[in-house]
C-alpha cells in the first residue's frame, strides 16, 4: 500500500526561515500527485521530508500504515529521482541501477535479472556499461528513474525531474513518466513549478504557496475552479486575465467595458463595490470568426498578436488597474509570452482566439465573451466568490 | 605556423629554459658525475673511479639503515596521513549526527579544520624544536609529566632507539594531516549532496557511503597526495636534522638518506660517496612516483 498521508507537517528551518506550514495531505494508493507551486515555495521541502532526508519540525508522515516521522530514509521503502540525477559518476548505468541491491546483499543473479528488466523497460539495455558522463541528459534520466524503479518502493517521490531537459524531451519524458505510473501503478509525488507538467501529469495537483497549500484537486477543477486568485493565476497558460471590476446593479464595468453580470453569481453582496474579475484568455473569441448572438461582444484595440498557428493570442490593453498575484509573474520558463509593461493604471488582457482571426497590430478586434465563464474573486481575502452551483462545463 | 610567431615562441621560452637547465639539469648532471668519482668536495683534485662509490654503498650498513628507516616511513606516513586525513574530513562533510536523517558535517567543522591546519603554517624547523620539548626524556618532559598524571609510566621517547623512529613517523603526521584533511575537505565538498543523498536513500550507512562513494569519487586527489607524501617521506632532512639528537640518533635509530648525504657531503669531506647516494635517492623517488601513479590509475571521473 503506497498511501502517504501528512498530518499537520511543518517545517522550520534553523534561522527561522519557515518553510512549510501546518500541510495535510493525503495522497491515495497510487496516484500521481503533483506538488506545483513558484520557488521557493516550500514544494521541494514537503518532498524530502516524504523521503525522510529533511526533518520535520512539526506534525506526522505516515507511508503505508507506518508512521514514518522519525525513521531514517532507507527504512521508508521510497525511491527518489533528483533534479541533477544525482548518479554515481564512478559507477556505470549496471553499477547505479544495481547499488541499492548490491547494498542489501541481494543475490546477484537477481540483482542482474532485476536491472537488466529495468534497463529494458527504460531502452537502457545497450549503455549498461556506459558511465554517466557518456550518457545524455534524457538517459541520465532514465537511469535514475531506473535505480528508483529496482527497489519496487512503496512511492516514487520526483524533484522537478525533468526541468533539466530541453523542450522537446521534456515532453517526450513527460509521455513516459505518464505511461510508467499507468504501467507500474505504484504512487508518485512529484514536485514542479511547470503548471503544464503538473496538469497533464497529475492525477492531483496540490498547488503550494509559501509553504502553504492552496488547493488540492484534479487538473480540471484547478483550471475551472480555483479557490484564490493565487491558484487562478497560477495555473493555465496564457495565464488568467485579472482586472478590478466595478460591480453596479447587474453590471460589470471595467475600463470602458461594460458587460452583464452572469445569472446565478453571488454578487449582491458586492453591488456598489469593486470585485476582482478573472476571465481565461480561452473564454475570449473573435466575433467575426465564431459568432454567437447570444454572448456581448467587447471592442478592444490589437496592440500586439502573436500567431501560433493553432490559435492566435491578442493582447489588447484594458484602462483598468492591473491586478498583481505576488509570485506568478516569476514563471521563467512556462513558454507563456512575455507580458507587456502596461501603463500605469492600465492592464494587458490576452484573448487566445482562432487562428483564423483578421486582427492585426493596432486593429479594432470585436471578442465574444462568455459571463457564464468568469472568476470573481475578493478583492481583500483573494478568495473565490462562489456562484451558486456552477456548471463547469456549459456552454 | 605565421611569419615570426616561432621567434615569438622561442623568446619566451629561452629564459626559463635557460634557468632551469642552469640551476636544475646542471646540478642533477654534475651529481651524476661526481657519484663516479672520488671528490673530497673542496679539493681540486679528484680521480675518475668508475662505480666503486656504488659498491661501497651495498656494504655501508649506515647507509642501509637509513635506507631501511626511509622504506618505514614511506610505508607508514602517506598511509597514516591519507587514512586520518580522509577520516576527518569525512567527518566534517557528511559525519554529523543530527537525528539521524539528512546528511551534513559535525558541529563546529570550521573550527576543527583551522585548528588541524595550523600545524602547517609553521616552519618544519619549529615544528622539529616544539616537539623535541615535548617529548622530553626527562620526567619532566611535557608528555611525560602529563603521562605520569594519567598513571602512565614515561618513556625515553627520542632517547629511546626502539621508539625514535616512530616518533619521527608521528610528529610527520602530525605535521601533514591538517594539510591533506583541508585538501580532502574542499574535495569532498565539490562532491554534489545530491549524490550523498541518493546513496543515503538507497540504503548506505556512514561507512559503505564512504567507502563506495566518496573515496572512489576522491581517488583523483589521494592519488596526488600519496606521491607527494611519498616524495616527503623520502626526504625529511629538515625535521630530523633538528629534532634528533645526533642529529640521526640515539644509536643512528633515525638515520635517513638525505641525512646521510649531508653528513658525508659536508662533514666528512667525501662529496663524490654523496652524490653517489643523491643518485640512489634520485632513482629511488624516480622509482616510487611511477609505480604509485601506475597501481593507483583508474579511470578519471566526471560529474
Amino acid at each position: 500500500m503506497g498511501r502517504i498521508v501528512l498530518e499537520h507537517v511543518s517545517k522550520e528551518f534553523p534561522g527561522g526561515v519557515q518553510a512549510v506550514r501546518d500541510v495535510s495531505l493525503e495522497i491515495g494508493d497510487g496516484e500521481f500527485m503533483v506538488l506545483v507551486g513558484p520557488s521557493g515555495c516550500g514544494k521541494t521541502t514537503i518532498l524530502r521530508m516524504i523521503a525522510g532526508l529533511d526533518e520535520v519540525t512539526d506534525g506526522e508522515v505516515t507511508i503505508g500504515d507506518r508512521v514514518v516521522t522519525d525513521e531514517k530514509p532507507k527504512d521508508r521503502d521510497i525511491a527518489m529521482v533528483f533534479q541533477n540525477y544525482a548518479l554515481y559518476p564512478h559507477m556505470n548505468v549496471e553499477q547505479n541501477i544495481g547499488f541499492g541491491m548490491r547494498l542489501r546483499r541481494t543475490p546477484k543473479p537477481v540483482v542482474k535479472q532485476r536491472v537488466s528488466g529495468a534497463a529494458q523497460a527504460l531502452a537502457l539495455l545497450d549503455y549498461l556499461a556506459r558511465k554517466p558522463a557518456d550518457l545524455s541528459g534524457g538517459q541520465r534520466q532514465r537511469v535514475a528513474i531506473g535505480r528508483a524503479m529496482v527497489r519496487e518502493p512503496k512511492a516514487f517521490l520526483m524533484d522537478e525531474p525533468l526541468s533539466n531537459l530541453d523542450a522537446k524531451l521534456r515532453v517526450q519524458m513527460r509521455a513516459e513518466l505518464a505511461r510508467l505510473h499507468k504501467q507500474l501503478g505504484t504512487t508518485i509525488v512529484y514536485v514542479t513549478h511547470d503548471q503544464v507538467e503538473a496538469m497533464t501529469l497529475g492525477t492531483r495537483v496540490a498547488v503550494v504557496r509559501d509553504g502553504v497549500l492552496q488547493q488540492v484537486d484534479t487538473p480540471q477543477v484547478l483550471f475551472h475552479n480555483p479557490v484564490n486568485l493565487f491558484v487562478a493565476g497560477f495555473i493555465g497558460s496564457p495565464t488568467m486575465n485579472l482586472v478590478e471590476a466595478a460591480v453596479t446593479g447587474d453590471k460589470l464595468e471595467f475600463g470602458s467595458h461594460r458587460l452583464p453580470v452572469p445569472p446565478g453569481t453571488a454578487l449582491e453582496a458586492y453591488n456598489g463595490r469593486t470585485v476582482i474579475l478573472g476571465i481565461r484568455p480561452s473564454d475570449f473569441e473573435d466575433a467575426d470568426v465564431w459568432r454567437d448572438e447570444r454572448l456581448p461582444v467587447i471592442e478592444v484595440t490589437a496592440d500586439v498578436v502573436e500567431d501560433l498557428g493553432t490559435e492566435a493570442h491578442v493582447l489588447f490593453s484594458v484602462d483598468a488597474p492591473p491586478v498583481q498575484v505576488e509570485g506568478v509573474d516569476e514563471d521563467p520558463e512556462a513558454g507563456a509570452p512575455i507580458p507587456l509593461v502596461a501603463a500605469e493604471g492600465t492592464s494587458v488582457f490576452t484573448a487566445a482566439v482562432d487562428a483564423r482571426t483578421a486582427a492585426r497590430i493596432g486593429s479594432t478586434v470585436r471578442l465574444s465573451v462568455n459571463p457564464a465563464r468568469f472568476h470573481f474573486f475578493d478583492r481583500d481575502s483573494g478568495r473565490v466568490i462562489r456562484s451558486r452551483p456552477q456548471p463547469a462545463a456549459s456552454s | 605556423m605565421r611569419h615570426g610567431q616561432y621567434r615569438f615562441i622561442v623568446g619566451f621560452l629561452v629564459l626559463p629554459l635557460a634557468l632551469y637547465a642552469i640551476f636544475v639539469i646542471s646540478p642533477f648532471v654534475q651529481a651524476f658525475y661526481y657519484s663516479l668519482t672520488n671528490w673530497t668536495g673542496v679539493s681540486p683534485q679528484f680521480d675518475f673511479i668508475g662505480l666503486q662509490n656504488f659498491q661501497t654503498l651495498t656494504q655501508d650498513s649506515l647507509f642501509l639503515r637509513a635506507v631501511r628507516n626511509n622504506l618505514v616511513l614511506l610505508v607508514g606516513m602517506p598511509l597514516t596521513v591519507i587514512l586520518l586525513a580522509l577520516f576527518y574530513a569525512f567527518l566534517l562533510n557528511v559525519g554529523g549526527a543530527g537525528s539521524g536523517v539528512g546528511v551534513r558535517g559535525v558541529r563546529g567543522s570550521g573550527f576543527y579544520k583551522l585548528a588541524f591546519f595550523i600545524p602547517q603554517v609553521l616552519s618544519v624547523p619549529v615544528i622539529a624544536v616544539i616537539w623535541a620539548v615535548m617529548l622530553d626524556p626527562t620526567p619532566t618532559g611535557l608528555v611525560n609529566s602529563a603521562a605520569r598524571r594519567v598513571g602512565f609510566g614515561g618513556s625515553g621517547w627520542l632517547a629511546d632507539p626502539n621508539l625514535a623512529l616512530y616518533c619521527v613517523l608521528w610528529v610527520l603526521v602530525w605535521g601533514s594531516v591538517g594539510f591533506y584533511l583541508v585538501l580532502f575537505n574542499a574535495a569532498m565538498s565539490s562532491i554534489p549532496r545530491d549524490i550523498y543523498e541518493a546513496a543515503v536513500i538507497d540504503g548506505a550507512g556512514r561507512v559503505a557511503t564512504f567507502f563506495r562513494v566518496t573515496v572512489p569519487l576522491l581517488w583523483d586527489t589521494i592519488q596526488t597526495s600519496w606521491v607527494y607524501l611519498a616524495i616527503l617521506a623520502l626526504d625529511v632532512y629538515a625535521l630530523v636534522a633538528v629534532m634528533t639528537p645526533g642529529p640521526g640518533g640515539p644509536a643512528n635509530a633515525t638515520q635517513v638518506i638525505s641525512l646521510q648525504i649531508a653528513q658525508n657531503g659536508f662533514q666528512f669531506g667525501r662529496a663524490g660517496y654523496a652524490s653517489a647516494m643523491g643518485v640512489v635517492l634520485f632513482f629511488f623517488t624516480l622509482i616510487i612516483a611511477a609505480i604509485m601513479l601506475r597501481a593507483t590509475r583508474r579511470q578519471r571521473i566526471e560529474y
